[in-house]
């Protein structure tokens, strides 16, 4: 099971290591779609888009089917269900680190201001750049 | 370039039959202006791109535009075999693009024309070896029946 995973978390993880493969993703979740239509926004040769619909085939992410003489794609997304579970794990440490730091700030005294407005005012400032 | 490309029985087979002699249609394929008249997976691409150099071991380039698209996805090969005005053979593979990863090279396969005389009218086969898979196999199906109803066209326009 553990091999399992870790095997279909490898392919999850490369098929979407791509810009191109992560926007057939994003075109597929608004519904199906023939592989011309797929193409069209990308500068890509035939067998090059057809490279990229292999890598999402083979990571269970897209599924093939034909329509007459049309190939139609549509969105698997099992796979990413327990990449995003594996992702989620993580959850915990954050959600723990957070803690701590409210911990901390609501543990500063109230004479000892000085500290926490630096640091709302660096935060402020790093969230104005572009 | 050929020795590595998989040998993989993957191959497709389109025919029509088009109403025009058989010189002429070959002559369709390999007169440089005529191609741009023709030429395509679908009758909404055009074809800005012809280049014959008709003589075994002299290259092709045939490009086709889709609607809205920027750049022409290029075909093109060396001539095999060129037998006026019953057949030619050609390797055939796709020019990379802009949006092509940089260590994609398209596999190199093997397209035959033949021209059968019908009495009178010609019968194109096209026969296309060599695809690495099924789905490259399929896609290019497509794209020849989007070129011989192109061939046909011109000969019905023509006549």
């Amino acid at each position: 099971m553990v091999k399992y995973l870790t095997e279909t978390l490898d392919f999850t993880f490369a098929a979407l290591a791509d810009p191109t493969r992560r926007a057939i993703l994003e075109r597929l979740s608004f519904g199906d779609s023939s592989v011309t239509e797929l193409a069209a926004p990308f500068d890509v040769s035939p067998p090059a888009i057809s490279k990229q619909l292999r890598v999402l085939e083979r990571a269970g992410l897209l599924t093939q089917e034909k329509d007459g003489r049309i190939r139609r794609c549509r969105l698997e997304a099992q796979p990413m269900k327990e990449a995003v579970e594996w992702i989620a794990q993580y959850q915990k440490f954050w959600e723990d680190k957070l803690e701590s730091l409210a911990n901390f700030l609501e543990n500063i005294s109230p004479e000892d201001s000085t500290p926490k407005e630096h640091d709302s005012t660096e935060n402020d400032s790093e969230g104005r750049k572009p | 370039m050929t020795q590595s490309t998989p040998q993989t029985g993957i191959s497709l087979k389109v025919t029509k039959t088009i109403k025009a002699p058989r010189e002429r249609v070959f002559a369709a394929w390999t007169q440089p202006e005529l191609p741009h008249q023709w030429w395509g997976a679908h009758e909404s691409f055009s074809a800005p791109i012809a280049e014959v150099d008709l003589k075994v071991g002299g290259k092709y380039r045939f490009g086709m535009l889709e609607p809205g698209k920027d750049a022409p996805y290029v075909s093109y090969g060396i001539y095999q075999e060129v037998v006026e005005p019953e057949k030619l053979v050609f390797t055939w593979a796709f020019e990379k693009m802009p949006g092509d990863d940089a260590d994609f090279t398209p596999a190199e396969t093997l397209v035959t024309v033949e021209f059968i005389d019908k009495d009178g009218a010609t019968e194109v086969v096209i026969t296309h070896e060599r695809f690495p898979d099924e789905h490259m196999r399929d896609e290019h199906q497509q794209g020849w029946d989007g070129c011989l109803e192109g061939l046909d066209r011109l000969f019905a326009s023509s006549n």
